[in-house]
């Protein structure tokens, strides 16, 4: 044999303890016991290798959790708060008037306006509807009509924070906890942390809509897996086409051939996973047989036939258009429905840098139906209790204009110091606002939220105690919310 | 059979093997004694047979305990002291029979006595695991605390409630310590509450402040009991909510302890997860993995669980449902049937899972049978019913489930009146009748006077009109959407590349300005 592989593959006693400990348990007794039963210790190994590879979580929700399932919607390119949710009908008498430098407090500012010799105010030109929610109502803009008909189930922050002011490392700190590429994302984590809930589709699924703005580049690390093993991955379903590549029997094999082949590569596999103990060969056998099931769940998953007049109406007209916001929205329920643990969906274009009037409204049109629907669907069906839903950008937009402002035309700039996302569903406090800002929606006043904030926050509603949710790789133990985060309670059901 | 199951099976003859070394030592330094007294020898196959046979069985019960131990029981102090005598014991004893057998008579003699002492204590600690640490002395204990309590002997309160409080709250608030004032060991002293003010109200679980305290996440400051102490399971919290609701009576009959479905404690001395039902078999979680049907805890540790045929939903029926679900009925937690071939027959054996609190039964083929026997399900909470065919029958059915906290009633055909008058009779759920209605509009920006632009707008912003008519970058005329304000002058661009270009380095482009 070779001795790299033998050196990797042998039982070494490091080795042996920490599976004996995971199967018999890890008490003083357990090791006692696993040392005193010698060569039976062995068939544990094996079992731990099994049980490692099967369909479960490897760590499970450390309390009883209120989501089981995530559906996430990244805005990606920064819906501007002050158009969309975050109300300031006194900037209406400041048009065109320097942010003072109170406000601004010599913050940074991108190379897109730090040359500008004055930032004027540029108030939304979009009207306002107070809808009624569990609180006092909730301010909400004219282009949001139809996400206005669920104020009361959602919780809108208004104080967030971010530390990125691009949209590379921004995203990438709303993904994986960290403005550096090479953690694993959000998702992963989850799937990591609670595993699979339906053993014929990946736990872990993303779905990209295409915008109508300015796009910025969106790779497909944003939903890796980072360091952890790489079956937490996102998997990315495309919206034309197969919806996963590869996924089709070749012209010319059957069902039955493709099972045939599976079953000679099974038995080889399972040979040597007898022979080695090694559980990433049990994992592999789990892979080639998830796959042969998505060959049959997947069709079905994305077949909309099954789906009534009445919801597809709610969900409106682009919901029949493979792709869109609306019908990624549909697909999610569906998604949801079938217990994939965790779903991303992204919509591109909100970086409205210039001509966001028409732009914005462009944009926020493509996504309001859909996503309110979304959450109408899950309420009907039994599903919001548990599923958490997030809606969020990477970060703000200024109050003062890009480029030239005129009184039907303005662009805004990026802005981390405050922005607007909303959460609803399982474990989240329903129809309430968190977190106020200054009159110039610049500063966070009250109550300040950041990234790792709400990480730690939506960790919490899925069982988790983001502190404890750990993984070992180069010597310490990594965690979503690296060594920040505080559980914001005030927000919890 | 796996390795697993032995090894579980020899850990449960403990509390049988451990007698035969107690006895069998009484026995030994009894005929010894008898020996001694007398000066008789004492026939020496009689003597290393019965000394053999003690080492043989102490050796065994510490072997069978430890694998007792492994299956699941609790670290506590009790548990680790009698491990740790046990393991004494067996050495003791087997320290003992090498030196009869090697004829060493006076050290023999040493470890006898030492074996023997080292019984007392740990057979002391092993039967206050299973009996409870008080029963030795319970009878010379002060009567204040049980008189007042068992006024009927056969309340909730005692066989349900009482227990739970015993073990998670009294170490702090009961007879010796009343931290914050409050003391949980006698009925007048529950009903007086603590400096707060008083810890419960009849009938509103969610009002209470004992309830909100053990509801609260681990790490707020106000969670009882603390995080280092033992925390309730999700059953005991529940047992004590159904209890409040049920009007924390302290003498109600045993008859309605089955209504209420409160999970009697099956000895109320033994404290420690007495509500939480027993581990599932493990057989019967592996062939449920094996149907690919999800399973797991609803928290690492807890026994209970959540289950959810989703992946097979399509195949999934009342077949399955008896042969993979009816071995779990009693971890079953939360189930999720939604979009199977399951009919009437699984609902019926839903209702006798004794701790299913959510079912999602969306989308079956569910009907007003199935739902009349839901309404003995012990604790069910929330159910799901949606894009389900029932009729006025359910109406009866559904308004009297007061348990319930959540119904779904999407597309079950049932109509809207009948939807609200099982609302009305639920006022303590929320009943979703599956309205997609938006949420009410309560004041409009354009209803109130258009806020105009001050005058000076327009004349402000024609400051920025740009000084160049075209664009720098590319030569094309100048689109004003796109003009930026660089050292103090106002200049437009084409497009918004051209803009990105001439901030990126706007050196060779400044001189092309006018």
């Amino acid at each position: 044999m070779d001795p790299l592989e033998r050196y990797y593959l042998d039982c070494t006693r490091r080795r042996f303890f920490g599976l004996a400990a995971n199967s018999i348990g890890a008490s003083v007794g357990g090791v006692a016991l696993a040392s005193l039963l010698g060569s039976l210790g062995t068939e544990a190994i094996a079992d731990a290798g099994a049980a490692a590879s099967a369909q479960q979580p490897q760590i499970g929700a450390h309390f009883p959790a209120k989501a089981k399932r995530v559906i996430y919607m990244h805005m990606e390119g920064a819906p501007s708060q002050i158009d969309l949710f975050d109300h300031k009908p006194k900037l209406r008498g400041l048009f065109n008037q320097d942010l003072p430098d109170s406000i601004r407090n010599g913050q940074r500012l991108t190379g897109m306006t730090s040359g500008q010799a004055r930032f004027p105010v540029a108030p939304s030109i979009f009207k306002f509807s107070k809808y009624r929610n569990n609180e006092d109502g909730v301010w909400l803009s004219e282009l949001l009509p139809h996400t206005g008909g669920i104020a009361n189930e959602m919780c809108l922050i208004r104080s967030m924070h971010t530390e990125a002011i691009n949209h590379e490392p921004g995203i990438t700190f709303f993904q994986t906890g960290n403005q550096q590429p090479g953690r694993p994302s959000f998702g992963a984590w989850a799937s990591y942390g609670l595993g699979s809930s339906n053993a014929n589709l990946p736990t872990f699924v993303v779905l990209i809509t295409q915008g109508i703005g300015n796009m910025q580049a969106l790779s497909a690390r944003m939903w890796g897996s980072g360091f952890l093993p790489s079956e937490h991955q996102g998997c990315k379903l495309r919206s034309a086409g197969d919806p996963v590549l590869y996924l089709k029997d070749p012209t010319g094999v059957s069902r039955d051939d493709r099972r045939a082949m599976l079953d000679l590569v099974d038995d080889l596999n399972q040979r040597e996973a007898a022979r080695s103990f090694d559980p990433e060969v049990r994992t592999r056998i789990e892979q080639y047989e998830m796959a042969y099931r998505m060959q049959m769940s997947v069709p079905e998953l994305t077949d909309f036939s099954g789906e009534d007049e009445e919801t597809l109406l709610m969900y409106g007209p682009d919901v029949r258009k493979p792709g869109t916001f609306a019908a990624n929205c549909l697909l999610a329920r569906r998604l949801a429905e079938r217990g994939v643990r965790f779903i991303q969906l992204y919509m591109r274009g909100w970086d409205q840098h210039g001509n966001l009037p028409s732009e914005l409204r462009a944009q926020a049109n493509a996504v309001d139906q859909g996503q309110a629907a979304l959450v109408k669907d899950l309420r009907r069906r039994g599903m919001l209790d548990d599923t958490l839903i997030l809606w969020s950008g990477e970060f703000g937009r200024t109050v003062y204009s890009q480029g030239t402002l005129t009184n039907d035309n303005y662009g805004r700039d990026h802005h981390p110091r405050c922005f607007s996302l909303w959460l609803a569903g399982g474990g989240i406090k329903p129809g309430i606002t968190y977190g106020t800002t200054d009159d110039f929606s610049y500063n966070i006043v009250d109550k300040p939220v950041d990234v790792h904030d709400l990480h730690a926050t939506m960790l919490h509603c899925l069982g988790i105690d983001h502190t404890k949710l750990n993984y070992r790789y180069q010597g310490r133990d990594f965690r979503l919310t690296d060594v920040f985060g505080k559980v914001v309670k005030d927000i919890l059901a | 059979m796996t390795i697993d199951q032995l090894l579980q099976f020899a850990g449960r003859l403990h509390p049988m093997v451990l007698h035969a070394p107690i006895g069998m030592v009484i026995g030994l330094l009894a005929i010894e004694a008898v020996a001694l007294v007398l000066r008789r020898p004492l026939a020496r196959e009689s003597r290393t047979t019965l000394v053999m046979l003690v080492a043989f069985t102490a050796v065994l019960s510490a072997v069978s305990g430890l694998l007792l131990h492994n299956e699941g029981a609790s670290e506590s102090a009790l548990v680790q002291t009698h491990q740790w005598l046990g393991i004494a014991v067996a050495s003791a004893a087997a320290t003992m029979a090498v030196l009869q057998w090697r004829g060493r008579g006076l050290a023999y003699a040493a470890m006898l006595v030492v074996t023997a002492g080292l019984l007392v204590p740990t057979g002391h600690y092993g039967a206050s695991m299973t009996h409870g640490i008080a029963f030795l002395t319970e009878p010379f204990a002060p009567k204040t605390e049980r008189v007042a309590l068992t006024s009927a002997t056969e309340d909730v309160f005692v066989r349900s409630i009482k227990p739970i409080l015993d073990s998670t709250c009294i170490s702090c608030h009961g007879a010796e310590r009343t931290k914050g004032k409050l003391a949980l060991h006698t009925r007048e002293a529950i009903e007086r509450g603590g400096e707060n003010g008083a810890i419960l109200l009849a009938g509103l679980p969610s009002e209470s402040e004992i309830i909100r305290r053990l509801r609260l996440p681990l790490d707020d400051d106000e969670h009882m009991p603390p995080p280092t102490k033992r925390q309730p399971s999700e059953a005991e919290i529940a047992a004590i909510e159904a209890w409040i609701a049920a009007g924390a009576s302290f003498g109600t009959s045993t008859a309605t302890v089955e209504a209420l479905a409160l999970p009697v404690a099956q000895t109320p001395a033994v404290a420690e997860g007495s509500l939480a039902p027993p581990p599932a078999p493990t057989q019967a979680l592996a062939s449920l993995r094996q149907k690919l049907i999800h399973v797991e805890p609803l928290a690492r540790d807890a026994t209970l669980l959540i289950v959810d045929v989703s992946a097979v939903a399509t195949t999934f029926g009342d077949q399955d449902a008896l042969l993979l679900l009816a071995p779990i009925r009693e971890q079953i937690a939360d189930l999720k049937l939604a979009r199977s071939k399951i009919t009437d027959a699984t609902a019926a054996l839903a209702a006798t899972m004794p701790h299913l609190a959510r079912l999602d039964l969306s989308a079956t083929a569910i009907s007003d049978d199935g739902v009349a026997a839901l309404a003995t399900a012990p604790a069910l909470t929330e159910l799901i019913l949606s894009q389900t065919s029932l009729s006025e029958r359910s109406v009866t059915t559904l308004s009297g489930m007061r348990s319930l906290k959540r119904l779904y009633l999407w597309k079950t055909g049932l109509a809207d009146d009948a939807k609200q008058r099982i609302a009305t009779a639920l006022p303590l759920a929320i009943v979703d009748t599956g309205s997609i209605a938006d949420a009410e509009i309560l004041a409009r920006e354009s209803d109130v006077a258009p806020a105009t632009a001050p005058a000076t707008a327009t004349a402000t912003s024609s400051a920025l009109v740009p000084v160049n008519t075209t664009c720098p970058v590319a030569d094309k005329p100048v689109d004003p959407n796109f003009a930026i304000v660089y050292k103090g002058r106002v200049i437009g661009f084409c497009c918004k590349h051209c803009l990105a270009k001439f901030l990126d380095d706007p050196a060779p482009y400044v001189a092309k300005l006018p």
